[in-house]
């Protein structure tokens, strides 16, 4: 196990996309951090890191797609299950390379919030001044991307399952991309249609994405339908299915 | 001679396809053994079976680990297509399946000559170049057995003669070598013992040289006149076809050669050109296909 997770670690490290990510997130930040110079909400944007995490799901979600698919796509996954006999272990090493890497992306993009937030506001906003939930902004912040972090786990899991489910990286990165903005949009139509009246389509899965929307913005919930907690809930459930199903289907397909 | 693999009774199917239907094989220590067959017949299947990629539904696949070299690998393999990612160079490829023993990587680079360009990343490799890294991953870490699938593609003339040079090197060292090739006229010069699949069972399982014996072995004679020549050695017993420009004489069925040509000589008939002519491995997988075929 511990060679395996040596290899996966010498494998996205080598992957010249990794070294350009923080630059890419960092730049993206810092766009959103101009367009939000004048904005009113600037504390709501500081408390979402520029919406630095959002973009640290989509950054995710190209991983996860290419961690399995291409092992496939390059024939890998053959040395992968000579070499160690299990898919088990191979799919653990795996899967906490990606969750090491989410909590390294989650990271940065709570150090690049700092900068970012003295580049556009100096120091107008104090991070120890008062803000959401009786906490400092600093705390709220701290919380948001915490609460994301969990959150970006059953992207994880769904991304790792199309992953296993696609014929190539390219196809589990445009369908994860596409299954999960879309399917946020029509879970959101549907609960403000129908919501109200069928209970339970708020614990759709496409409706757990949605709590740390609710987290930095409690009205939210009037979109959502479901309490923080009952979010969180639901969000482990997925997780855990989705991380299951995918490792069944990494187990089940043929090489 | 100890095994180093045994293959028995192996059976394998995929839905209602039988693809492999009891399977028995053994693989000699230091020996190179060539697994050969049409296109579809299980080669893959088995070696991905005795790889341990696929389980087999029954039978069994032992391996003698009672001479296996201290720190050396079980299996090394190339199976189908070189397991390489195109974002890392041929060394760092290296460097990840050799578990960062870069002298082990050096020697490797060395002896497939591949100094030139194992520093480039493998997305800009030639099919060729691919196929040496292959190679090279299946020969780290000095394996005990090497599994080897079509090794010869994509490799260019000069690079077939040093791979085959360096697989009956390592073979001379006790390294043991089961390899799939189309291309039997290559295979046939470094092999031992043939394994040859047909439709999901082995039709025949032999060394290479009892193979030869079986095989026919006779002589292609050009003469001042074939037609003479013909009527007279068959009228002494010896085995002859005419051919439009030749007399060929079957030695395996035939009196000796000085009677061959004594007979020749006496009645002044003037040898223009003779040729020792055998049947090669080509000859033979088709003649026991085509046995097969019949049998069917």
């Amino acid at each position: 196990m511990k060679e395996l997770l040596s290899e996966e670690f010498y494998k996205l490290i080598h992957k010249r996309g990794t070294w350009y990510t923080p630059i890419v997130l960092f730049m993206a930040m810092l766009a959103v951090g101009f367009m939000a110079r004048h904005s009113p909400d600037a504390q709501w944007y500081i408390t979402a890191a520029f919406a630095g995490t959002e973009w640290v799901l989509i950054i995710m979600i190209v991983v996860c797609a290419t961690t399995i698919s291409m092992e496939y796509e390059y024939g890998t996954i053959k040395h992968l299950v000579i070499e160690d006999k299990g898919k088990v272990r191979i799919f653990l090493s795996k899967f906490s390379i990606i969750i090491l890497y989410d909590a390294y992306l989650h990271l940065l993009a709570f150090g690049f919030t700092l900068p970012i937030k003295w580049l556009m506001y100096g120091g107008k906003y104090s991070f120890s001044a008062n803000y959401e939930y009786g906490q400092s902004l600093m705390s709220n912040l701290i919380n948001e991307c915490l609460i994301d972090f969990l959150g970006s786990i059953v992207i994880i899991g769904a991304a790792l399952l199309l992953s296993c489910a696609a014929k190539s990286a390219a196809v589990a990165i445009a369908s994860g991309i596409t299954v999960i903005f879309i399917g946020q949009g029509v879970s959101m139509m549907l609960l403000r249609n129908v919501g109200r009246s069928i209970p339970l389509l708020r614990w759709n899965p496409f409706n757990m994405l949605n709590m740390p929307n609710e987290w930095s913005n409690p009205a939210y919930y009037e979109n959502t339908l479901l309490t923080i907690k009952q979010l969180m809930i639901g969000n482990i459930g997925y997780s855990i299915l989705f991380i299951l199903a995918a490792f069944l289907m990494f187990e089940r397909k043929r090489i | 001679m100890e095994n180093v693999l045994t293959v028995k009774h192996v059976s394998k199917r995929f839905g209602r396809h039988t693809v492999l239907n009891d399977i028995s094989f053994q693989v000699p220590k230091g020996s190179i053994v060539g697994l050969i067959g049409p296109n579809g017949v299980g080669k893959s299947t088995i070696m991905k079976i005795i790889l341990g990629i696929y389980a087999s539904d029954s039978g069994e696949v032992r391996f003698n680990d009672a001479h296996s070299a201290k720190g050396a690998k079980r299996v090394g393999e190339l199976i189908e297509s070189p397991a390489i990612y195109p974002f890392l160079t041929g060394r760092e490829q290296l460097m990840l399946y050799s578990h960062k023993d870069s002298n082990d990587v050096r020697k490797i680079v060395e002896v497939m000559g591949m100094t030139d360009y194992v520093d480039k990343p493998v997305a800009h490799y030639s099919l060729g170049m691919k196929q040496k890294t292959g190679i090279a991953i299946a020969l780290l870490q000095h394996p005990e057995l090497v599994i080897l699938d079509e090794p010869m593609n994509g490799l260019d003339p000069m690079s077939n003669r040093d791979l085959r040079n360096l697989i009956l090197k390592l073979a001379e060292n006790g390294t043991t070598f089961l390899v799939s090739s189309h291309i039997l006229s290559e295979l046939e010069k470094m092999i031992d013992q043939v394994v040859l699949l047909d439709h999901g069972n082995v039709v025949l399982a032999d060394s290479m040289i009892h193979l030869h014996e079986l095989g026919a072995n006779y002589l292609s004679l050009m003469t001042s006149s074939n037609d003479q020549c013909a009527k007279l050695l068959a009228a002494n017993r010896f085995c002859v076809a005419e051919t439009s420009m030749s007399v060929r004489v079957s030695l395996t069925e035939s009196p000796s050669l000085n009677d061959l040509f004594n007979i020749l000589l006496t009645h002044h008939i003037q040898i223009n050109d003779v040729q020792h002519l055998q049947t090669d491995l080509e000859d033979s997988v088709l003649t026991v296909l085509e046995h097969q075929g019949g049998n069917r």
